[in-house]
């Protein structure tokens, strides 16, 4: 169905009545991040973002488009996998221990059960089922350090609004690392089982996009609770093309019909969900169900409609369906792809010497895997203070840092251009290897936020042109990292 | 150090506070700890520190902190005295580790920075360089920054009393930015900020107050300088803004000594510097 932008504030509303912590783009001090929202106000109203290697910049204009931006500079990684958490400590006193790490955050009952949890991953909820009844005898109290930068409030059931489809298949590639294994993380698994996901399409692309070629965008077909895609309306105003993905979903989406109702909008509240409609062309892939109410643009005066919440078909779901597609293909069309057999590539030109010549403009800085959604390597250090308190913590890592790879004191990849082959190799070419996907979802944040603009479609780019002149995918150069 | 030695009362390590040619802004970090001074004074004998206290316990010293560079004849001998009587040594802020802000004069004719500062230059006695302590003496651990970071100092002191590494980062300032959500500044806004080739240790303090990053710290483990000029270049940075950026508190530290002299020689003083940003309508 079509919804205005006052009912994705009662989506929002919902959602915080619910007990959710209310998450996603906000434009705070000149810039996107992802941090609590409670209307669509927060959100990044009018601006756009133009985004090329090395480059950013915002721009305001004075519509109302919520989505007009690509991605934001952050990528909700942090909230799952903060760059800083505590795993366990112990106070001076010495009989103190705790496992903030591990350490569910007590939520009512009540709000618990409101939303009813779809096609909950494993390893959920209990922490019994992933520490052991060893580590479990301690874990009696303890916070949990989510945001270093605040206080506020902790609280684990989360809802993500307005994230990007190349940022949801990245929380899939993510579950695959932290909570699909043999040691899911405690951590993780309990925000992520219950997160709520309102995944806004894209009708644009700027030019570090990729996620085509990656099979991650610009729309999305499954993974989230509700989608929308942001049309513009005839008379110059934007509507949203709101899409159900799960049980969860249609439930949020019933109570916002439930609370638009309340505020004195003429809703109309019967509800008849509909069977999976088949989007006629592209991949095959249905779209999940519809739900379709019946047509309230009558009951909705035309001067105040704007205002309040309406969620009525005003259009057919052809013609709604035909823009949704021309929008995407849009976004398409902008997008400079990555090569599409990388992983191969890649596997047959290790010694390149491409990776020499990257590691002459390479800062080895680490943006890019700090940028990276799907980035997940850590480091873990235990630490006494003076006052005889020691804790064991865990921080973000790269593997463009020395550290990354030391052995026996002493760092395995001293070079550069063997740190960057790493992290190539093993987002395009050895995840696969390593858990059956791509590492890599194409959002293009290593692109647009390397300091010096190393665009990887190119370098590999580089590699396939010559593989290309050789005749075939083998390279045999000689100055291979070392 | 054994660890029997830490946890038997009385023989705590005794520390000791050393100065060279410096401000004393980095042993005043160490007092900067404030609500944990009581503490640190439980755990360690603070044996020489003038800053705090003139008694003197004496030598010789478990760790011994140095601040400033050795710049003076007197300088030279001390460095080497102090080596002598402490067990280890560790070089404090970016004077003592890389020569400091007055390492300037190494890189001009003899005189010209003296001549500049005193009415009165030929009552100073001064050696021709003023260089890191590591260039006279071993120096056992390094801490990096103008001033220094007081965690830093507690870290060490902590790790000395259970016998640990220190936990000290080598990589750049970027991923403290990006771990406390500090939107880059050179990206979005065309800021000529030092991060990516500066060591971490600050918490990224400066572009969290929306100001590029100026190296304080020093050059990351893996700092490649020339590529980051060759960015700031193409965002309008003149010769001279360049020989400034790298050739400040850090200016003896190979990988920034040797950038901004790259830029020195075809800097000219009636040049813009060129100091970035950006606006969607520039």
């Amino acid at each position: 169905m079509v919804v205005n932008r006052a009912f994705l504030d009662a989506l929002v509303a919902a959602l915080l009545e619910y007990g959710y912590r209310v998450l996603g783009p906000v434009f705070q001090n000149g810039s996107i991040v992802i941090d609590d929202l409670t209307s669509t106000a927060d959100m990044p109203v009018g601006w756009t973002d133009e985004q090329s290697p090395g480059n950013y910049r915002l721009c305001h204009s004075a519509d109302g488009q919520l989505f007009g931006w690509t991605v934001s500079p952050a990528s909700p990684k942090a909230l799952l996998f903060p760059p800083r958490v505590t795993v366990w400590q112990r106070g001076a006193g010495r009989d103190d221990f705790s496992v903030p790490f591990a350490q569910p955050v007590a939520i009512t009952g009540a709000t618990k059960s409101a939303i009813s949890t779809v096609s909950k991953p494993q390893s959920t909820g209990s922490t019994g089922k992933v520490l052991s009844d060893t580590e479990l005898t301690f874990s009696a109290s303890g916070t949990t350090h989510f945001n270093p930068r605040s206080n506020r409030d902790d609280r684990h059931l989360l809802a993500l609004v307005g994230i990007r489809p190349c940022e949801a298949a990245a929380l899939e590639i993510n579950d695959a690392v932290f909570m699909k294994g043999s040691f899911p993380d405690p951590f993780y698994c309990e925000r992520r089982s219950d997160m709520f996901l309102l995944v806004a399409e894209c009708a644009s692309s700027n030019a570090s996009c990729f996620c085509d070629s990656m099979g991650a965008g610009p729309g999305i077909d499954s993974g989230f609770d509700l989608a929308v895609t942001e049309m513009l309306d005839e008379d110059g105003e934007y509507s949203y093309f709101l899409r159900i993905g799960s049980q969860r979903g249609e439930e949020l989406f019933t109570v916002a019909v439930e609370q638009a109702s309340s505020i004195g909008v003429g809703t109309d509240p019967s509800i008849e969900p509909s069977t999976g409609m088949d989007r006629g062309e592209g991949d095959g892939k249905d779209i999940p169900t519809f739900v379709e109410l019946s047509d309230l643009s009558n009951s909705v005066s035309q001067s105040t409609s704007m205002q309040r919440a309406s969620c009525s078909l005003n259009y057919s779901l052809e013609e709604v369906l035909a823009k949704r597609d021309a929008q995407l293909q849009h976004a398409k069309e902008l997008q400079v792809g990555m090569h599409p057999r990388v992983a191969e590539l890649l596997r047959r030109n290790l010694d390149h010497p491409i990776f020499t010549d990257i590691a002459g403009r390479c800062l080895a800085c680490g943006n890019c895997t700090s940028v990276c959604p799907t980035c997940f390597c850590s480091d873990v250090v235990d630490k006494n203070d003076m006052h005889g308190a020691i804790s064991r913590e865990r921080s973000w890592s790269s593997c463009f840092n020395a550290a990354h790879s030391e052995l026996h004191g002493q760092p395995v990849r001293h070079s550069v251009a063997s740190r960057y082959r790493q992290w190539l190799t093993h987002k395009f070419s050895n995840w696969y290897d390593q858990f059956g996907t791509s590492g890599c979802v194409g959002c293009g944040r290593c692109i647009t936020w390397c300091p010096v603009g190393i665009d990887v479609r190119q370098e590999v780019a580089g590699i396939a042109s010559d593989a290309d002149m050789k005749g075939d995918m083998q390279s045999t150069g000689s100055h291979g990292p070392s | 150090m054994d660890m029997d030695r830490t946890s038997t009362e009385g023989a705590r390590p005794r520390v000791a506070i050393w100065k060279l040619a410096s401000c004393d802004g980095c042993q005043l970090s160490l007092l900067d700890l404030e609500d944990e001074l009581l503490t640190l004074a439980d755990v360690v004998d603070l044996a020489h520190f003038t800053e705090m206290s003139r008694t003197d316990l004496g030598g010789p010293y478990d760790l011994s902190f140095i601040e400033g560079s050795v710049t003076t004849p007197r300088d030279e001998v001390l460095v080497g005295e102090v080596r002598q009587i402490s067990r280890r040594l560790i070089a404090i802020g970016a004077c003592a580790v890389a020569g400091g802000i007055q390492s300037l004069r190494n890189y001009a004719p003899p005189g010209e920075y003296s001549s500049a500062v005193y009415a009165h230059p030929e009552y100073l006695s001064y050696l021709d360089t003023s260089m890191p302590v590591s260039a006279y003496v071993k120096v056992d651990l390094e801490l990096h920054g103008c001033p220094v970071d007081r965690y830093q100092l507690m870290e060490v002191i902590s790790a000395e009393l259970v016998s640990r590494k220190p936990v000290l980062p080598a990589f750049s300032v970027c991923q403290e930015c990006k771990a406390r959500g500090t939107v880059c500044l050179l990206v979005s806004k065309k800021e000529q900020c030092l991060g990516p080739v500066t060591r971490a240790g600050c918490g990224a303090i400066c572009p969290a107050s929306g100001r590029g990053c100026y190296g304080c710290f020093g050059p990351q483990e893996a700092a490649n300088p020339s590529s980051l000029s060759m960015r700031f270049i193409a965002d309008g940075a003149s010769s001279l803004r360049l020989w400034h950026l790298f050739h400040t508190f850090n200016s003896a530290a190979p990988p920034f000594s040797k950038e901004g002299l790259r830029y020195r020689d075809s800097a000219s003083s009636h040049e813009v510097e060129g100091v970035g940003g950006a606006s969607c309508d520039s």
